[in-house]
């Protein structure tokens, strides 16, 4: 799954760089080189979205992520995932500085490294750690990262890399997950997860700074109401709306992803203990 | 929009060079500072830099990386960098990003 996926990532990667490179003509630009540009970003960024982007996850015990993707250009350095592992759901987003092909790139190679860590065995920390390395080294980038993963035995493990905290919008407190970490890229650092406890059809809820105005986003929701948009049946599906509605008749300032876990199984299910 | 102007100015205290930075720090106006702090750490010799947040409310994570290049620059060069006078809203993103602790504020 690893090699297609980074084929793909090296062919983007030289189409990103034959764009680039149409860039010096500004000069003597024309419309029609305009129009090409955007075919041609167009054509880049279409199988760019579906790697960045995540279909969700629903798990035989009810359990599910469902997730949602809207980037402000083509292509942009907003990303999730979900995958189960073992019979744990595990689901991460993540936002990397920057808006376009360049934040894309770069939010392609942290999705592959994490997803790829963590099914082979790594733990939330040390795939974190791991991808903190890969940008602070090689990719010179920064990211924002959230990675929880929900065990059978009722826990949520989560790691928050300077991520807008994610929400519990259903469950007992804490009622948001605070940062565990620096944001990815900054410094060398040595992850830790911390952990909830959780019990079925809680809901957790974990969004990029696009769809709230914690980090002072203008034009975002505020977390009462993402809170009470949250608590509508199909609250979830409409946040991007809201987002849009906040400032209508205007394009959106910054990408916007989201995911919500929905913890399944009722207690005849869980474990006893 | 009623925002106000993006500036940066630039003042020597004893050792000490002082970016001053008004109006909203993001995507836009990110290069006029990495512009400033570089002409600062080529310039004459400083030991020190701040950079003074109180007259910004609004910084998106495109302005805090460019702190984070900042700082790692003036490491570089063996200059000593701090951020000063954020405001609640400035604080509060850096706490968010768990960054409070790895810069020096004064």
């Amino acid at each position: 799954m690893l090699l297609p996926l980074l084929a793909a990532s090296v062919a983007v990667a030289v189409l990103g760089a034959l764009l680039w490179r149409r860039r010096p003509v500004v000069a003597s630009a024309t419309t029609v080189e305009a129009d090409e540009r955007s075919q041609l970003l167009a054509l880049v960024g279409e199988p760019i979205l579906e790697r960045l982007g995540d279909g969700g996850l629903v798990l035989p015990d009810g359990t599910s992520v469902e997730t949602l993707y809207r980037p402000l250009e083509q292509v942009g350095g907003d990303f999730l995932g979900s995958i189960e592992v073992d019979g744990d759901a595990v689901a991460f987003i993540g936002d990397v500085a920057g808006h376009g092909l360049d934040a894309a790139l770069v939010a392609l190679r942290v999705k592959e490294a994490v997803a790829a860590a963590i099914a082979a065995g790594a733990s939330l920390e040390e795939a974190v750690t791991s991808a903190n390395d890969l940008l602070h080294a090689e990719v010179s980038g920064f990211a924002t990262f959230f990675a929880c993963r929900l065990g059978a035995d009722g826990q949520l493990t989560y790691v928050n890399a300077g991520h807008v905290p994610p929400l519990v919008v259903e469950g007992a407190p804490p009622d948001q997950l605070e940062p565990t970490g620096p944001l990815l890229g900054a410094f060398p650092h040595e992850y830790e997860a911390a952990t909830v406890e959780v019990a079925p059809d809680d809901r957790l809820l974990a969004f990029t700074d696009g769809v709230t105005e914690a980090f002072g986003a203008r034009g975002g929701l505020s977390e009462q109401e993402i809170r009470r948009l949250s608590a509508e049946r199909g609250g979830f599906v409409r946040l991007g709306d809201a987002v849009a509605a906040k400032r209508p008749g205007e394009r959106l300032r910054d990408d916007l992803a989201a995911f919500e876990l929905t913890v399944g199984g009722d207690e005849g299910e869980l474990p006893d203990g | 929009m009623d925002d106000q102007p993006f500036s940066v100015e630039v003042r020597r205290q004893r050792g000490a060079a002082v970016a001053i930075v008004r109006g909203d720090l993001d995507l836009a106006t990110v290069p006029e500072l990495a512009a400033a702090v570089d002409g600062l750490l080529v310039g004459e010799q400083v030991t020190r830099v701040v950079v003074d947040l109180a007259g910004v409310d609004f910084v998106d994570s495109s302005g805090l990386t460019s702190l984070i290049q900042a700082r790692r620059r003036a490491e570089e060069e063996g200059v000593a960098f701090a951020l000063r006078s954020p405001t609640e809203r400035v604080l509060r993103t850096l706490e968010l990003m768990m960054l409070t602790t790895v810069f020096e504020i004064e």
